[in-house]
């Protein structure tokens, strides 16, 4: 099985045109499921927007996101498909837990730090073993990293259960203690779960995009996830950049579960993670692997999440609808021969040509 | 109860199955050129079609019918985004396992009412049969009682895969569409006909081995109860090199360790750890033996000399 | 009697060229029918029409006499069309008796009969000469039995008109032979063999009749034994061959590029490189010609890093090279590589012309700060040198892919020139580039050689090499035959040398 991975540009009008055609089916499963789509859109949307406390739901629901939105991104630009992200997400959310629970004496501006460092490296490790044998050997980061998150799950779990239990509990529900005050993220809205951690998310999109457009790594993980022989042949190292990136992604998603930790939990709990690792591979799918469309990408899937919970609470639709709604999307984004079929690309094209010719001094 | 007595025979034969179906399945993708991860979310939506079918009719038999056609049209949508509107099969093999994830879940919500899991008198799992005579062999008795019809059909079903694959213009066809589709081109093979038939039938393979699942020992439905035996078979039909034979093998090999962990759990060894033993096992086969996923390019026509262009 | 084939007044255009313009073509029975011409002349798309994988835009065909809708191989193969195509289409692991037989496999109570299948090998190799062992698979056959596999496959659906395209680029000289007596044996028994080819010398000794194709119309028609090579390269080129290009004398330095006894198997163990010695200096053109396929481009890619050597040694800019000497490494030690493919290796077509432009440079400190690159700094050369080379696009940001063939070959120089090598490999600079576009690289590629650098050219056009190149050496089959300069060989002496055959005065180093 051939999973070579070229990175293609996406447009704007393919995201569009994906989410409306998702709309759609959507739709068409309330109506199936008996239900009003109109009505229950309109829910899912002020679920989302509709108040303060709605926006700060969608923001909550964004923050992991962007982690492991930008994770698979940076995998995603170097030609790899790093779907662990899910298991290196948990790795990091262990040893973030454990390093917020059993360090004590620090000040949160040491204690945070360090516990994004511990989760960096617990995630990156979790990657390293896939990187190795897709450089060594060509073996499908694909398979690797996927087995590798259902192995994260118990392993997790079987370390908290056995040896890091909290007390009082008895193994039934498998958590740990609560990390330490120094160790919690503040909130940013009052009496919402919006916190701090959007801020360090925000800044990893930032990092994002200073390593892809202004470094020379970056230059290299472009080009070789575009070709890799021709990065080959222009004398970068594919192999180092196929390592490097899948590091850096599995140490992002690692960071992405410490915050959740910090954050929300304030522990760490068993199956924390609502497919929060696809759902950023999604996003970063969504938003053409760019910084700009990983931010926004994974604003949607968070409002979308947001708006899904609430429709869940006031209609009895299950939040699984709005995951149905998301694959589709991502399955149209992916159709080019549908897509390039769609007419709306002349004007948005020709907004776009327009732009460039001032750029450019060359007549043609 | 001691470890290990020949009665785990029955229970190796019984998880193999499932298996061994979705890695059969997985052959023909493989061997038509078709990277295809959509194993399980088809093996995931035939094991709840299949309860929904044996729910409704009364019959298990309608219920695997069902789960096969819940299976084919996994493939078909899966078809539809790849081989027909030019979408990346890991992409679109991804968003599709999400897809049914969460459509499994709506599903069990708006059907049967109920989330987690769907148990009930109604459902009619597969009848346990008995074979008569050959049940009475010591020993090897356990792997002719007590078992369903679809185990049987999963070993069967190497068989035919192989002629099928290797005996018949069919699967000569299938196999110049995976080694050189500009060959199959030019000698006049729809390659994109003879792909979809070879996702068809991966689908339909894997629906029936979900039904398996839900039908074949306890009658239920829970959510993921596939638990990512999709991805193993990917992984088998891999290591396997796509030979029907060796397929065999390597799903037993998956099913012993599947049964193994199963009784260690009865063992109260910790479950966690057990549970992760399929898992470790094919990144494993991956480190000890990583020659094995060389990958060939399967869109280019590749000329068969080394050398020249 | 009918002729076997005509066509008549057909046209096909593709975006950006007309590959046929208005041509006449007719082959009668019984006949080898030759058709060359250069790179693009617009033979295979003819073919290609001919044999249903294209349509015409304009124009009618005829088989027999009888007019004849080729929408299809399919339809080709029906009227008793084969085709032999360059890039062989056989499925590796399928034994040679179901390779042949695949289109219409021979069943036994639905199944495939291998044993029938096997016999109608036996026999049709008896009838025409082609012995095959049925049951081997063909990924284990030597090129030359995969080619008569390929004949046979036409052969067993009835053809009675095989086209075959260039199907000498990979033969050894002994299986060429062997493939004329078989086209002959095939012509006597009333078949048409029409056979695409730009090799002169094959034309001259294998066909009996030859049409010439230049820029995709018909310039020539006339039996073999009338004519002479001299008239159809004539006819080949438009003018006379005129080789020389203006160079200045030459001012040769010290060795830059130094191969020693250079040994490369490849993953079968196969022996691609044999011994292969010679070096550039400064100031010099070095062309190395040779059919395509006797190892130039594994000699390539020993050179540049990307693959590794096993015997030999290599010597760059005074400093010896190791099997782990990187691409990079060789890049700073004064290594240019223009690659033969600039689809696959040259560049990255999804990336932008910049990104594109600035590959190798990225090491260097033109528009790098530490980890970071200015990319507005790199912008600005990319224009220089854009425009100094002539490229014509309107945006650098635009993907590589909308760059034509020439000007994307263009930019690759310009990319490899700006990184200022001490020695540059040019491989196939001009292959599939217009005229225009070619004469300017060719101009840029002595301009490097009077500055003083070491160019190795590498071409399987002869004319190229013989007009560039201060030394000639041939390579055949993995070693090196023969060296000499323009001046003193004619292109049919290397021709000679190319093809394997040693001529009296050969010289080696």
């Amino acid at each position: 099985m051939n999973f070579d991975f070229r990175q293609k540009p996406i447009e704007l009008k393919t995201a569009v045109i994906a989410v409306i055609f998702g709309i759609v089916i959507g739709g068409i499963l309330m109506l199936v499921s008996k239900h009003d789509p109109f009505k229950i859109y309109a829910v899912l949307f002020n679920g989302a927007f509709g108040d303060k406390f709605a926006l700060a739901s969608s923001l909550r629901w964004t923050i992991p996101l962007l982690f492991t939105g930008v994770a698979s991104a940076i995998a995603f630009r170097g030609g790899m498909f790093n779907i662990g992200v899910e298991g290196q997400m948990y790795l990091g959310a262990l040893a973030g837990a454990l390093t917020g629970i059993y360090l004590t004496g620090l000040s949160s501006w040491v204690h945070i730090p360090l516990i994004i460092l511990a989760s960096a490296l617990a995630g990156m490790a979790w990657a390293f073993v896939p990187a190795l044998l897709k450089v060594r050997y060509n073996a499908s980061e694909v398979v690797t990293t996927l087995m590798l998150n259902y192995v994260a799950i118990y392993l997790t779990d079987y370390l908290v259960k056995y040896y890091f239990i909290a007390k009082g509990s008895y193994g039934q529900t498998i958590i740990t203690d609560q990390i330490q005050k120094s160790a919690r993220m503040p909130s940013l809205i009052h009496a919402t779960q919006l916190h701090a951690g959007l801020l360090i998310g925000i800044l990893f999109v930032v990092l994002f995009y200073f390593l892809i457009k202004k470094s020379k790594l970056g230059y290299e993980i472009s080009i070789s996830g575009i070709n890799p022989e021709f990065a080959r042949y222009g004398g970068v190292s594919v192999n180092r950049v196929r390592m490097s990136v899948m590091l850096i992604s599995g140490a992002v998603a690692g960071v992405g579960g410490a915050v959740e930790v910090m954050g929300i939990t304030w522990r760490f709990m068993s199956h924390f993670s609502p497919n929060f690792g696809f759902d950023g591979i999604l996003a970063s799918l969504l938003g053409g692997n760019t910084p700009i469309g990983v931010l926004l990408g994974a604003l949607f899937m968070g409002s979308l999440k947001a708006g899904a919970l609430t429709v869940e609470r006031s209609t009895d639709v299950s939040r699984s609808l709005a995951t149905i709604i998301q694959g589709v999307i991502i399955c149209f984004v992916s159709a080019r021969y549908l897509m390039a079929r769609f007419p709306v690309s002349k004007w948005l094209d020709g907004f776009k040509r327009n732009n460039r010719r001032r750029n450019s001094d060359e007549p043609h | 109860m001691s470890l290990i007595d020949a009665s785990i025979l029955a229970v190796i034969i019984r998880v193999t199955a499932p298996i061994l179906l979705a890695t059969i399945g997985a052959l023909f993708s493989e061997k038509a050129g078709v990277p295809n991860i959509t194993l399980e979310p088809a093996m995931l939506l035939g094991a709840f079609f299949g309860v929904f079918g044996s729910y409704y009719t009364g019959s298990s038999v309608l219920g695997a019918v069902s789960a096969v056609a819940a299976g084919l049209l996994v493939a078909l949508i899966f078809a539809l985004f790849t081989l027909k509107w030019g979408g990346d099969e890991i992409v679109v093999g991804v968003a599709i396992n999400v897809i049914m994830g969460g459509l499994t879940i709506f599903l069990l919500k708006i059907i049967f009412h109920t989330s987690g899991s769907f148990m009930s008198p109604e459902i009619i799992g597969f009848p346990q049969l008995d074979i008569p005579l050959l049940d009475r062999i010591p020993v090897l008795k356990y792997l002719f009682a007590g078992q369903t019809w679809v185990v049987y059909f999963a070993f069967l079903s190497v068989w035919i895969a192989h002629v099928l694959l290797y005996k018949t213009p069919f699967g000569m066809k299938i196999i110049a569409c995976g080694e050189n589709p500009l060959a199959a081109a030019t000698v006049g093979v729809n390659v994109y006909r003879i792909r979809l038939y070879a996702l068809l039938i991966t689908g339909g393979l894997c629906g029936l081995a979900g039904s398996q699942i839900s039908l074949g020992f306890l009658s239920m439905f829970s959510e993921n109860m596939t638990a990512g035996r999709g991805f193993i078979a990917v992984a088998a039909v891999i290591f396997a090199r796509a030979v029907p034979v060796r397929v065999l093998f390597i799903s037993l090999l998956f099913g012993l360790a599947e049964a193994l962990s199963n009784q260690l759990q009865l063992l109260k060894f910790p479950s966690e750890l057990v549970l992760m033993l399929p898992y470790l096992l094919v990144v494993l086969f991956l480190v000890i033996q990583p020659d094995r996923f060389r990958w060939k390019k399967w869109k280019s026509a590749g000329a068969v000399s080394e050398s020249g262009a | 009697m009918a002729a076997a084939v005509e066509m008549r007044n057909i046209t096909k255009k593709f975006p950006g060229v007309t590959a046929n313009q208005n041509v006449n073509f007719r082959a009668e029975w019984g006949q080898i029918h030759g058709l060359i011409g250069e790179n693009g002349a617009g033979k295979t798309t003819l073919m290609k029409i001919l044999y249903g994988m294209e349509q015409p835009d304009e124009g009618e065909i005829f088989i027999d006499g009888t007019p004849a809708v080729l929408s299809s191989p399919k339809e080709a193969i029906k009227r008793n069309i084969g085709m032999v195509h360059q890039h062989f289409t056989l499925v590796p692991s399928l034994t040679v008796a179901e390779n042949i037989t695949m289109a219409k496999p021979t069943l036994r109570n639905g199944l495939i009969d291998l044993k029938k299948a096997a016999e109608i090998v036996f026999e049709m190799g008896e009838r025409f000469g082609l012995k095959l062992d049925p049951y081997v698979p063909v990924k284990q056959l030597p090129v030359g039995l995969q080619q008569r596999v390929e004949i046979l496959k036409a052969l067993y659906l009835g053809a009675d008109i095989l086209i075959m395209d260039e199907p000498t680029a990979v033969l050894t000289p002994q299986e060429i032979t062997q493939l004329f007596v078989t086209l002959k044996s095939l012509k006597e028994q009333g078949k048409t063999i029409i056979l695409i080819t730009h090799k002169l010398k094959e034309l001259m000794n294998a066909t009996d009749v030859i049409t010439v194709m230049r820029s995709g119309q018909i310039v020539g028609h006339m039996e073999t034994r009338n004519s002479s090579e001299e008239e159809i390269a004539r006819m080949m080129v438009g003018k006379d061959v005129q080789l020389r290009i203006d160079k200045k004398m030459p001012a040769f330095g010290k060795e830059v590029l130094t191969l020693k006894g250079i040994t490369h198997y490849d993953k079968r163990g196969v022996k691609i490189l044999d011994g292969i010695t010679f070096s550039v200096r400064e100031g010099e053109i070095v062309g190395i010609a040779g059919v395509q396929g006797n190892g130039q481009t594994e000699l390539i890619e020993v050179i540049a890093g990307l693959k590794e050597f096993q015997g030999g040694e290599l010597i760059l800019n005074g400093r010896s090279v190791s099997n782990s000497t990187s691409p990079m490494q060789r890049r700073h030690m004064g290594l240019g590589h223009v690659a033969e493919d600039r689809q696959t290796m040259g560049a990255a077509l999804d990336a932008s012309i910049l990104e594109n432009f600035m590959m190798g440079g990225h090491h260097g400190q033109w528009y790098r700060r530490g980890m970071f690159l200015r990319y507005k700094r790199a912008e600005e050369i990319a224009w220089e040198q854009i425009r100094h080379f002539d490229v014509r696009t309107s945006d650098i940001r635009l993907p590589a892919r909308s760059l034509s063939g020439g000007n994307l070959q263009k930019l690759i120089i310009a990319r490899e020139m700006f990184l200022n090598p001490l020695v540059l490999i040019a491989a196939q600079p001009t292959r599939g580039v217009d005229i225009g576009a070619s004469q300017f690289i060719h101009r840029k590629l002595i301009e490097m050689r009077d500055e003083g650098k070491a160019v190795l050219l590498i071409s399987n056009e002869l004319s190229e090499i013989m007009s560039l190149s201060d030394r000639v050496l041939v390579i055949y089959n993995g070693s090196i035959v023969g060296e000499t300069t323009p001046e003193k060989s004619t292109e049919e002496e290397i021709g000679l040398w190319m093809a394997g055959i040693r001529s009296a005065s050969r010289r080696t180093l």
